[in-house]
């Protein structure tokens, strides 16, 4: 059947030889508009015109009273200028600090039911940096974006600083821990045997859980629910009802040849994405091509995951049990054996048939069927956690048969998210807090109010209840309706444990004593327990845990204390301890796979986990609501995200407002048309909207939560049959996709013609190594003599193989060089200010695009075009071979931005600490923030990537003070360090015996932009897709 | 009107002392005068003074370097 497919018309790749790069549907279409915008250097009313004749003429004297009048205002405004701060010594020196020296501390960052083991970095006691902890056996170096973000958040100045009480007027006021602990202890004891309510997020903290047990020991009404907005639950249901165990084990990512990943984001949002995009990269490594890896993705919209594919197809996320069913079919076609569906049923599933149906590629999915036959044993599928049980169920068969159960990996097992509450629970809470049975409820650091979907009725029912406390870091939906609102420590100011796996906990430990007036959470707990609060008291509990509970099953030779400060300091503790080997395939489990194909019609909307807010716990977090969308570069919202078709259908453009019904419950949202998402399919990214938060998150993006319902038929995330509505109003989105476009007016198409990205198959590097030697333009005169660099030379190579375009090396970039938050109006008008951009351009159709990325930093050119037309020099060349930027000398020409033909200078149109959200940035909490070795720039000033000019200087006073020579790798930039998946490599071009020669020299290595010839000293490893042969 | 006539015009004593005391009272007025009720933000993250005392836990077990556990 496969072969009446029309190959030449459906095989939706289209030859890489001849691709048509796009970043947006007005290039792709040649709007007039985006034209016109790509000649100007900066965008209309950016710049304003300066005519001298027309201006008046002033004479001397004039002249001479305006200055002096402007000298006097400037001297009285300045006087007193924030930050005009002394600077003291410290009289008693901590032992640790020593002053201009960091320190490094291990802790735990808990993010969506995961931990990451993480390194903080301090400067005379004030956390500076977060990066990976190398010695976490998960983690390995590495750490997400939200744990990098964290150190801005601990700095937020609209953090709660002090308990709240609620008057009888509503109104909230200012108290002390002392009253607020008797006031509570009271009002607890009086709970008359009605339950108290104890509302979490996932508890992984096994000492954690032990003071939850405590306080209910002491108050045993006390009972504890707890909820993930994104959770693994249906995962885990469905591998216990396979395995009779609900101990997911890890998957060998690294070892997997071929991937096939069902409306699955696993280098983005699905699981713990550190270690999967590590491990995923591994096996894309150009030296060892024989086991490069082959990712098939098959989902509703494009995702991160979708963007590093080989094979992508789209796909509505309510046919993927269909989809599964029929691979089933054909695989069992094939000759496998062990699939014991019943016939009946799995016969009416046909692939090709169904591949007709919904426009996939039939070629493809041969390619596919083949590939998972070739390599049993060595591929994975892996199905999404928004996904129906039944689809996790078939999945787990088909890898089962398929001898793929060798990439599960028992000894790093995964604990389950059983601990979540269930649907009826839920209910029976609402409905016992409407009958006036809950005495109390506890928001322990969750806002179930946000959270929680609406036709639970959790709202009015909370209001209810006599007593109301909230447990949070700073005021959310939820403290709003509560009597006390309690401020708790961030986590860089707490203590902690975390167990995830089988096989090791992971401590945490505060880096900084509580800035406010605050407490941990379970300090507040604690205290309500025994009567009685005392500094610490976490702490010496957290102790006694470990040393009555956890240290003896360790058979540790030293003794507890010197245990207790060793694993302090690495972090983490390994237990040893595995689970059990996997049990066989349970068949009862195949019951659920009864279900036979539907017709499907309609809208379907899929609601997905921000990739920048999370569940909208980092919304004040202005880093993650700045940081470009990894697909659609838009920052600072979230929109509904649907196919060209289905827009066309829908009658509406991008920025339209649609209002999308689920029956009673309703979102109105703004459409942006996604290349490469499925038809009838709207896909929304939740954790937006925050009605009650601080003023960098506040009513930014639409609260998609309200969509969500108790009874959904699917799964929480996935609902059909959805009616939609264009409200004929419009709402501005603001993407930085468009912004710094090339305009070369003699080349059509100028991504291709002017080799800014080279890219080839597998299969052709194969053949010929030199495939994008023979692209390059390397045949170029110069106006300059060559110029000798005799020591260090710094240059940086980008593999674009490795790179999966997350934006975690801009994170890690803003964190160390102080770049400054600018907001959603600056953003719109191109002047974000991130040192470091994801270039992404589509190929291809717009419905089925390519996607190829391209990190784009300063590329210190040797012959940089920057330099020569700076009239006061402020830019200039070092002699290791770095383009320098020297602030105080900038008077603001913006010659050299307009020269850079990289577009990468970026320029203070205003001082953005002061300009930001009414001066958030001023505050003198935000000092702390910044790294004292990097200068913040003002207005006029321009700037640019450094390579980290800082740690080089570092590197270089170690080196001379340890009396050897400075070596490439003695530096590592924070791009490179935070690149989870080891892309970014930094070095020294002169040291021929480094492992970054090798990458500089990489046969796939290419400059962007060759032919100008102003010699980059970046280097990118040209993109080998694994396609196959008979495609290429 | 072109900035140099208005420069280049005669400025009486009388005027200068009204402009000038016109100018300290607007002043004064600008001072007292609830100027944050004009505008929808009631955020003055400029004007939050507080001390901040930056104090590390002496119970924490610090690394000397990136990648380092002190052996």
């Amino acid at each position: 059947m496969a072969e009446n497919f029309d190959k030449q018309n459906n095989n939706g790749q289209s030859k890489e030889s001849d691709p048509n790069y796009w970043q947006s549907f007005k290039e792709l279409y040649k709007d007039i508009s985006f034209t016109e915008a790509k000649k100007l250097e900066f965008q209309k009313g950016v710049e304003d015109e300066f005519d001298v004749a027309k201006l008046p003429g002033v004479s001397r004297r004039k002249f001479l009273a305006l200055v002096s009048a402007s000298a006097a205002l400037a001297a009285a405004g300045c006087a007193d200028y924030n930050g005009n701060g002394k600077i003291i010594p410290y009289n008693t020196k901590p032992e640790e600090i020593t002053l201009g020296k960091p320190n490094y501390y291990a802790s735990t960052f808990i993010e969506n039911g995961q931990d990451y083991g993480i390194l903080i970095k301090t400067r005379e006691g004030r956390p500076i940096k977060v990066d990976g902890n190398p010695d976490h056996p998960v983690s390995k170096g590495k750490t997400s974006a939200k744990a990098q973000s964290a150190i801005l958040s601990l700095y937020d100045p609209e953090r709660l600083q002090q308990p709240l009480r609620k008057t009888s007027s509503g109104n909230f006021m200012k108290s002390t821990w002392q009253h607020i602990d008797q006031e509570i202890s009271s009002a607890l004891a009086k709970a008359d045997g009605k339950e108290i309510s104890i509302i979490s997020h996932k508890i992984i903290s096994p000492t954690t859980l032990k003071v939850i047990q405590d306080f209910q020991q002491k108050y045993p009404g006390a009972k504890l629910y707890s909820y993930e907005l994104f959770n693994e639950e249906i995962r885990n249901s469905a591998w216990e009802k396979c395995y009779g165990s609900g101990l997911f084990p890890s998957i060998k990512w690294d070892k997997a040849k071929i991937i096939l990943a069902l409306e699955s984001d696993f280098l983005g949002t699905d699981g713990n994405r550190v270690e999967t995009s590590r491990m995923f990269a591994d096996n894309r490594n150009t030296n060892d091509l024989d086991n490069f890896n082959r990712l098939y993705s098959i989902e509703g919209n494009l995702s991160l995951t979708g963007m590093n594919a080989d094979y992508r197809m789209r796909l509505r996320p309510d046919l993927q049990f269909e989809f599964v069913m029929s691979l089933l079919n054909e695989i069992s076609k094939q000759g496998v054996g062990g699939i014991s569906v019943d016939p009946d049923i799995l016969s009416q599933f046909n692939l090709y048939d169904f591949a007709q149906k919904n426009s996939l590629y039939g070629n493809v999915l041969e390619l596919l069927v083949k590939d998972l036959l070739k390599n049993r044993g060595s591929a994975i599928i892996h199905a999404g956690r928004t996904l129906p049980e039944n689809v996790h169920v078939a999945v787990n068969l088909l890898n089962d048969a398929l001898g793929n159960s060798k990439l599960y990996n028992p000894d790093t097992t995964e604990l389950p998210d059983f601990s979540l509450t269930k649907k009826e629970e839920w209910e029976s809470l609402v409905q016992s807090m409407n009958e006036g049975k809950i005495g109390a409820i506890i928001n322990f650091d969750s806002n179930p109010i946000y959270h929680l979907p609406p036709d639970l009725g959790f709202v009015d029912a909370v209001k209810k209840v006599p007593l109301v406390i909230s447990l949070t870091e700073s005021e959310n939906e939820s403290s709003e309706l509560a009597n006390y609102v309690l401020p708790i420590s961030h986590p860089f100011e707490s203590w902690g444990d975390a167990q995830t796996r089988v096989g090791y906990y992971s401590l945490q430990q505060p880096v900084i004593s509580p800035l406010f007036y605050t407490r941990q959470k379970e300090e507040v707990l604690l205290a309500w327990v025994s009567g009685d609060y005392k500094e610490n008291i976490y702490h010496d509990y957290l102790m006694n845990n470990w040393q009555s509970a956890i240290y003896p099953s360790l058979n540790e030779m030293l003794d507890f204390n010197r245990f207790w400060l060793g694993a302090l300091q690495r972090g983490i503790v390994n237990t040893g301890s595995a689970p059990n080997s996997i049990n066989s395939f349970d068949k009862t489990a195949l019951a659920v796979l009864k279900e036979k194909p539907k017709n499907i019609s309609g809208y379907v909307v899929s609601l997905k986990e921000g990739y920048a807010t999370g569940d909208g716990k980092y919304a004040n977090n202005g880093w993650l609501q700045e940081l470009p969308h990894p697909v659609t570069k838009v920052t600072w919202d979230n929109y509904a995200s649907v196919s060209v078709a289905t827009a066309k259908q829908m009658n509406v453009e991008e920025k339209d407002v649609i209002e999308i019904s689920l029956g009673e419950r309703k979102l109105k949202i703004p459409v942006v048309i996604q290349p490469g998402s499925a038809d009838n399919t709207i896909t929304i990214e939740l954790g937006y909207g925050r009605s009650k938060c601080g003023v960098v998150g506040l009513g930014v993006g639409f609260n998609a939560n309200v969509l969500m319902s108790k009874d959904s038929k699917l799964t929480p995330w996935i609902y059909n049959s959805a009616s939609i509505k264009k409200t004929g109003d419009t709402y501005d989105i603001v993407s930085t996709m468009e912004h710094h476009p090339i305009n070369d007016p003699l080349v059509s198409g100028v991504v291709k013609e002017r080799k800014i990205i080279l890219e080839g198959t597998v299969f052709d590097y194969k053949k010929n190594p030199k495939i994008i030697k023979e692209q390059r333009l390397t045949d170029n005169a110069s106006l300059y003599d060559p110029h000798d660099y005799p020591g260090v030379k710094w240059g940086m190579s980008i593999d674009l193989n490795k790179c999966t375009g997350c934006g975690e090396c801009v994170i890690s970039c803003n964190a160390e060089n102080n770049v400054p938050v600018v907001g959603k109006d600056q953003v719109k008008v191109s002047r974000e200010m991130q040192w470091i951009r994801i270039d992404r351009y589509y190929s291809g159709s717009a419905e089925d695009p390519h996607v190829s990325l391209e990190p784009m930093l300063c590329q210190q050119c040797d012959h940089a075009p920057c330099e020569n037309v700076c009239p006061v020099a402020a830019t200039n060349h070092s002699d290791d071979g770095l383009n320098q930027m020297v602030y105080n000398r900038c008077v603001g020409t913006r010659y050299c931005s307009n020269n850079c033909p990289y577009k990468v200078r970026r320029f203070n149109f205003f001082n953005f600490k002061d300009h930001f959200r009414d001066g958030y940035q001023e505050s003198n909490l935000f000092d702390l923030v910044y790294n004292p070795e990097v200068t913040v720039r003002s207005r006029g000033v321009m700037e640019k990537c450094t390579f980290c000019i800082q740690r080089i200087m570092v590197a270089r006073e170690d080196a001379i003070r340890e009396h050897k020579p400075l070596k490439g790798s003695d530096v590592k930039t924070a791009c490179q360090e935070a690149c989870g998946t080891s892309a970014i490599n930094f070095g020294d071009i002169n040291d021929n015996k480094s492992e970054f020669y090798k990458y500089r020299n990489n046969e796939l290595g290419y400059y962007v932009l060759e032919n100008l010839n102003v010699r980059p000293n970046v280097t990118y490893l040209a993109k080998l897709r694994n396609t196959h042969s008979e495609e290429a | 009107m072109n900035i140099q006539k208005l420069f280049d015009k005669k400025f009486e004593r009388k005027d200068f002392f009204i402009s000038i005391g016109a100018g300290l009272a607007g002043l004064f007025l600008l001072r007292i005068f609830p100027l944050n009720l004009l505008f929808k933000s009631n955020y003055n993250f400029k004007g939050n003074s507080q001390k901040i005392k930056v104090r590390i836990n002496p119970l924490a077990v610090s690394r000397n370097k990136l990648g380092d556990n002190n052996g």
